[in-house]
């Protein structure tokens, strides 16, 4: 049988048509000012070689700064990679189980998923909140009163602060596409596993997680290079401070924009769009082997 | 055998106690934001979870009022009900195709759909393309730019979804005689009914919840999405914790309620289980 009969190019067509115009052109072309010394100060757009990133990585403050938000970016992605997947791997095998109250605690833990990041960022200034923040309040109100903190003032912990944000909102997300993929196990693989007499342990190693894996890939790919990508929450929740502790490289983008060097903020923008590629394509080759081994 | 069921039972109920205390640190937050937006502006400065003096329900009118909740409302829900609509169909047809044909253009082409995932788009050059379409400050304008930043995301899903299904299953359809687009839409498309209900959720939430790109791409506010009403609002009442609080939720709400009114189809979508390895 002749398959492009069967599975004509044309159905990708649409798709290919949208993305073209709107993002692939776009970005194809908005890289070039990456080059130029493009900003509001100059009438004319020369290009620029690699001054940008000369400046970038070898300009005393500013490669300081830059040094600082890649680190914070790497930190960010990792942390709320692994934490918000073991957690909510972990919740959707509890959810997925026979509770009574399935339903309410599934809508419960989608809520913060619902909510805009925006609103996110400002609810956690609330929370955060050093005098009246409900964590604050709590710790001093079971007599904790030493383990309050300056949860956006303190430099140490800020970045910390803001990976909880980033945590919280996304587990709803993660746990149902881990959800969906529980189901998708055929209950007959789990009595089978109970007659051959598999422990719980075993049995999720040996057939939950290996059937799980479209899922697990689907996750990881997806929330690092939202990690990597972390832009709503830094800005709504520190704003890249105290100082610039906690400035990531999406944050440095809009700050160079908002400072009209159009150029520079390009340039961070490769630089960013780099990293991206280059982990995530990486993580992903793996996690594709690991798949068909499976 | 009998003992076994009842530790079992157990197990449940200690694990049912354990999620409900958990989800106080969901619960509190969303508490604080709606026992605050009733108070007073110098009651709701303390952010406690006490309950206020007096209701001040008059908080949400005066949101409503100088927000216009309702029309942003209307264009939010045009806005990100077409891009649903556009993202599930468009991205299951490529997906589908992208996924049957194991060759090298067709992986080419998936990869360079999933760029998306990865790069930001670039909003200097977009606005440019948009003004040369006459599209800036159009709800079809905003539309289509939504379409194509969310298509990555739906055709990578859809695109690890569509092996689960059989190919035997479109080869009768097609031995049957079916069109293309038929085995598609009557066959496939059906099967996919577990993948689609999480796709139309992240799709309706990533896109209900974005703001950045409007504002860059609209400049006229009765054109303007609700979340941007949140933007504008923190701008002029930053101080004011309870006028903040009542926008979130008024801007939240009406997600609450679209996803309790699927709530039911989600999860019958998702248990429907026509997925199987």
């Amino acid at each position: 049988m002749k398959k492009s009969k069967f599975y004509p190019l044309y159905f990708v067509l649409p798709v290919l048509l949208v993305y073209g115009i709107f993002y692939l052109i776009p970005i194809t072309f908005g890289e070039v000012y990456a080059f130029t010394n493009w900003n509001i100060y100059v009438s004319d757009i020369k290009f620029n070689g690699l001054d940008n990133f000369k400046q970038m990585f070898t300009d005393s403050s500013t490669a300081r700064i830059f040094w600082r938000a890649v680190s914070n970016t790497l930190y960010y992605a990792f942390m709320t990679l692994i934490l918000g997947n073991i957690i909510s791997l972990m919740l959707a095998l509890a959810l997925n189980k026979n509770l009574k109250t399935k339903s309410i605690l599934r809508t419960i833990y989608f809520i913060p998923t619902m909510l805009c990041a925006l609103a996110v960022g400002l609810i956690f200034t609330a929370v955060y909140n050093p005098q009246y923040g409900i964590i604050n309040t709590v710790l001093r109100g079971i007599g904790l009163g030493n383990l309050t903190q300056q949860w956006i003032a303190d430099p140490a912990i800020a970045m910390n602060s803001v990976i909880i944000a980033g945590i919280w909102k996304g587990v709803g997300m993660t746990s149902l596409i881990y959800l969906a993929g529980l189901q998708g196990i055929p209950g007959e693989y789990y009595e089978a596993a109970k007659i051959d007499g598999a422990g719980k342990i075993q049995t999720f190693f040996r057939i939950t997680l290996p059937l799980l894996i479209s899922s697990v890939t689907i996750n990881l790919f997806l929330g690092f290079v939202g990690g990597l990508k972390v832009f709503d929450f830094v800005i709504t929740i520190t704003k890249g401070g105290p100082g610039m502790q906690t400035q990531v490289l999406a944050t440095m983008v809009y700050k160079e924009l908002s400072a009209g060097r159009y150029g520079m903020a390009t340039a961070y923008e490769l630089v960013l769009n780099i990293i991206i590629a280059v982990l995530a394509f990486a993580g992903l080759a793996l996690l594709k082997k690991r798949e068909v081994e499976l | 055998m009998e003992l076994q069921t009842k530790r079992g039972t157990i197990f449940n109920i200690c694990l049912e106690i354990f999620l409900w205390l958990l989800s106080l640190t969901i619960l509190c937050p969303i508490a604080v934001v709606v026992v605050n937006s009733l108070k007073t502006a110098a009651e709701a400065d303390y952010l406690s979870l006490e309950l206020p003096a007096v209701f001040q329900f008059r908080n949400y009118v005066e949101v409503f009022q100088k927000a216009d909740v309702v029309r942003c409302f209307g264009n939010s829900v045009v806005i990100t009900g077409v891009t649903v609509l556009l993202c599930v169909v468009l991205s299951s047809m490529a997906a589908y195709v992208l996924s049957r044909n194991r060759n090298r253009l067709s992986r080419f082409l998936f990869y360079l759909l999933l760029l998306g995932l990865v790069f930001n788009i670039a909003m200097i050059p977009t606005i440019k393309i948009m003004q040369s379409l006459k599209l800036m400050n159009t709800l079809t304008g905003l539309i289509l730019v939504y379409t194509a930043t969310s298509v990555s995301f739906c055709v990578f899903i859809y695109h690890g979804f569509v092996p689960t299904i059989s190919t035997t299953i479109d080869e009768a359809a097609i031995i049957d005689g079916c069109s293309p687009l038929r085995v598609f839409f009557q066959v496939i498309f059906p099967l996919l009914k577990p993948v689609n209900a999480t796709i139309v959720i992240a799709v309706f939430v990533s896109i209900w919840n974005e703001f950045r790109m409007p504002l860059y791409l609209m400049n006229d506010p009765k054109r303007w999405p609700i979340t941007m009403t949140i933007y504008n609002f923190c701008g002029r009442y930053s101080s004011q914790w309870n006028m903040v609080f009542a926008d979130i939720v008024l801007v939240t709400l009406p997600i609450v309620i679209i996803y309790f009114l699927c709530q039911k189809y989600i999860i019958d979508g998702m248990t429907a289980g026509a997925v199987k390895g």
